[in-house]
């Protein structure tokens, strides 16, 4: 809890959350393609990627899902692999279960909700669980 | 602590009078019923062949009082001190030789009645925990009303002063928690407090059982036994536990062993490691799935038997042991529900605990661990070749579905494996590496910490674990645990203490009782630094409400300053380690600390955890 950070609602503009978007879903792209990476490019993912994990906490996502997106018995495990923006935003503003809803854009900008998915995109995968000795003991 | 205000009323004078004239008993009686002003009138008798002016040399009353309670076997007598109570603790001491009971000093009543009740879900057998019967009931109260939610018994011995209104006593101080209590008395004479303190002693220890309270006048304990009083101790025999109807426990096993999908559904089933028994060899019996909300050490986690809450919807028969909550709406519509249970048997309407109506279908009002022993006698009696292959059938398919469980639970316990604030499981996962081959006991809620510990645990054996708190309410885990560590320390078992920062800070003196008595366990914290399912609950009324998402932490965030739990521990004669947020840090802080507990000492470890 210490990490918190209070932001404001004055919310972005549209085209900062298009940047953000296509951003993120370059990121799979620019992979298979094997460009040479664009230094802004890269400098503004990781500003979002950082501003996602403030507001990760500051939206108090990290309560049921963990710092990192990991999941609890509260909430499950984020994985961004296998949900796509439209899908975690339309989730996010209405979700199922005893999830909170964050419907309005005062409650969540889209900018910021933007952010927290760069932020869970850019997160490791976890490791394989065969390869944690403490997980394969009696 | 010397709460007592000076009182303006001597007793000697009192007893003088009394002897004299009996007009004092008179005016005394006018608050008193029929029955206690006969009971009282014996007490005048008793007090009227005393003389007073030779008070010290005479025995106390309370020495009689010990004679009475030493044989119910109490241990320990956790007490906060007031000077109402004085005369039995004067007599604990030096009559006893503050052995068997010994006292256990507690920094708060709350923590003394908490500690009683961790104590008896390891060890079986109730303590006594010496109060002040008003301020210090006050604060013991919600404690008392965990161990009545928790079916267990707590023996409440009230130091109380009723002939002086000058001191902060009570005319009937059990009366603030009546509601949930099974019983109590005021005993106005020695005679009585003997028949009242085995009465007690034996409904606390019949199911279900409960706490009980007896208030215990200063005067009597200070007062000498008057010559020539015949006090008699009454002898006290256990209860045998109420077994269910022969009938309706053979209809139970002809429903279980026709079933398709038989499950148990098992809350406090299991009051000793009999129970536990029974219950696995029911279960294997009918190779049946077994739902447990680990209230009590109920069934192994490993055992392939066990399930998720889920296998309850799949169910054709369900049988609730010691289950009052579970409701008819979760099973099938065509599913039976059967149920044995002692919650009928005794209950109180205050406050509620009790939840819906249960629709069984059979209800049998017994104790489940009594009944279990006929059941699984007809359950054999029912069994045919035929049936035995079907259940061999559901074994296979059952051991699959915890399997893939299992392996669901390792996937997601390396999630955020390697991240700080720590993973949960991986505080789990670290501390039972360097526990699985010692003799362990966790004596804490298992529900913390995303249920880790019960899932990548084997718990086998009833002192594995205390089960969950009863009232849930916050500041029950910290004490609680200490009360188990005690209990499990003359078996020289190591106790794990995976404790909740919020409930920690409710009675941290509790530390300080655990290294003064020399309780060796090992606390680790699951220091997220908030309370944290409080801020889910803020953010989902927050997102129903459409206002601000950002501020779910005011109210709820225990930050700013952060708390030093190591620091705080060593204040009190713990060694501790922290805060530590490397995960790479903790298995060594794990070793050092079992290190030190091993020796015979307490140690904490500061985590900082993630939310869950």
């Amino acid at each position: 809890m210490n990490n918190r950070v209070v932001c404001s609602f004055s919310g972005k503009l549209l085209i900062g959350v298009m940047g953000a978007l296509l951003l993120i879903f370059a990121i799979p792209a620019a992979g298979v393609q094997a460009q040479q990476p664009v230094p802004e490019a890269e400098t503004a993912l990781a500003e979002n990627v950082e501003k996602g994990k403030r507001n990760f906490v500051t939206y108090a996502c990290y309560s049921c899902h963990g710092h990192s997106g990991q999941g609890s018995d509260s909430g499950p495990r984020l994985d961004t692999n296998r949900l796509t923006f439209p899908a975690f935003s339309r989730y996010v503003r209405q979700p199922a279960g005893s999830m909170p809803q964050y419907k309005t854009q005062n409650q969540l900008p889209d900018s910021a909700l933007a952010d927290i998915y760069a932020f869970l995109k850019s997160l490791p995968p976890p490791p394989d669980p065969k390869s944690i000795p403490l997980l394969n003991g009696d | 602590m010397e709460k007592q205000e000076k009182g303006s009323f001597n007793r000697r004078s009192f007893l003088k009078a009394a002897a004299s004239s009996g007009a004092a008993l008179a005016a005394g009686a006018q608050a008193l019923n029929a029955q206690q002003a006969e009971r009282a009138s014996t007490s005048a008798a008793e007090a009227a062949t005393a003389d007073v002016e030779v008070l010290d040399e005479g025995r106390p009353g309370s020495d009689f009082m010990m004679d009475v309670l030493k044989p119910l076997g109490f241990e320990y007598v956790t007490v906060n001190p007031h000077s109402d109570s004085g005369g039995l603790q004067e007599s604990i001491i030096n009559y006893t030789g503050n052995r068997n009971p010994e006292l256990i000093t507690c920094l708060h009543e709350e923590a003394a009645v908490a500690m009683a009740h961790g104590f008896f879900k390891i060890e079986g057998k109730p303590l006594a925990a010496l109060i002040y019967s008003s301020v210090g009931l006050q604060h013991a109260s919600m404690a008392v009303y965990s161990a009545f939610c928790d079916r267990v018994p707590v023996y409440l011995l009230l130091g109380n002063r009723v002939e002086d209104p000058n001191s902060r006593s009570a005319q009937d101080p059990a009366a603030m928690v009546r509601d949930f209590t099974k019983w109590d008395d005021a005993p106005i004479s020695l005679s009585h407090f003997a028949a009242s303190a085995v009465r007690a002693y034996s409904v606390a220890m019949t199911p279900p059982m409960m706490p009980v309270v007896l208030s215990v006048d200063k005067s009597l304990q200070e007062d000498p036994i008057p010559d020539g009083a015949k006090l008699h101790i009454p002898k006290y025999s256990p209860n045998i536990p109420p077994q269910g109807d022969s009938s309706a426990v053979s209809e139970v096993a002809r429903l279980l062993v026709n079933a398709e999908f038989p499950v148990l559904a098992v809350e406090r089933a299991a009051r000793t490691e009999a129970g536990l028994r029974y219950i696995i060899e029911l279960a294997e019996l009918l190779q049946a799935a077994v739902v447990d909300t680990i209230q009590r050490m109920n069934f192994p986690s490993r055992n392939p038997l066990s399930q998720d809450s889920s296998a309850i919807r799949n169910a054709d028969v369900v049988l609730a042991l010691e289950h009052p909550l579970l409701s008819k709406s979760r099973l099938k519509p065509d599913a039976k529900l059967v149920s044995i249970s002692s919650f009928d048997l005794f209950t109180r309407s205050n406050y509620w605990h009790f939840g819906h109506y249960q629709e069984a279908d059979l209800p049998i009002a017994a104790d489940a661990e009594a009944t279990l022993p006929l059941l699984i006698e007809e359950v054999k009696r029912l069994i045919t070749a035929d049936r035995r292959r079907a259940f061999d059938a559901r074994r296979v398919k059952l051991i699959e579905s915890s399997q893939r469980a299992r392996e669901r639970d390792r996937v997601l316990a390396s999630q955020g494996w390697d991240g700080s604030p720590l993973s949960t499981a991986r505080i789990a996962a670290e501390l039972w590496d360097q526990i699985k081959t010692k003799d362990w006991s966790l004596v804490s809620r298992s529900d913390g910490m995303s249920d880790w510990a019960w899932k990548l645990w084997s718990f086998e054996k009833y002192y594995h674990h205390i089960g969950q708190s009863g009232s849930v309410g916050v500041g029950y885990s910290n004490p609680a645990s200490v009360g188990a560590a005690l209990a499990n320390r003359k078996y020289g078992r190591l106790s794990i203490n995976l404790q909740n920062d919020g409930d920690f800070m409710f009675l941290p003196g509790t530390l300080w009782t655990a290294a003064h008595h020399k309780i060796p366990m090992l606390t680790v914290m699951h220091n997220n630094r908030a309370y944290n399912q409080e801020v889910m609950v803020v953010s989902r009324m927050a997102g129903r409400r459409h206002r601000d998402m950002t501020k779910a932490h005011i109210g709820n965030a225990i930050d700013n300053p952060n708390i030093d739990y190591a620091q705080l521990a060593r204040s009190m004669g713990w060694y501790s380690e922290g805060p530590i947020d490397n995960p790479n840090e903790l298995g060594p802080a794990i070793r050092r600390a079992l290190a030190v507990v091993e020796r015979g000492e307490p140690a904490l470890l500061d985590t900082i955890t993630q939310p869950n």
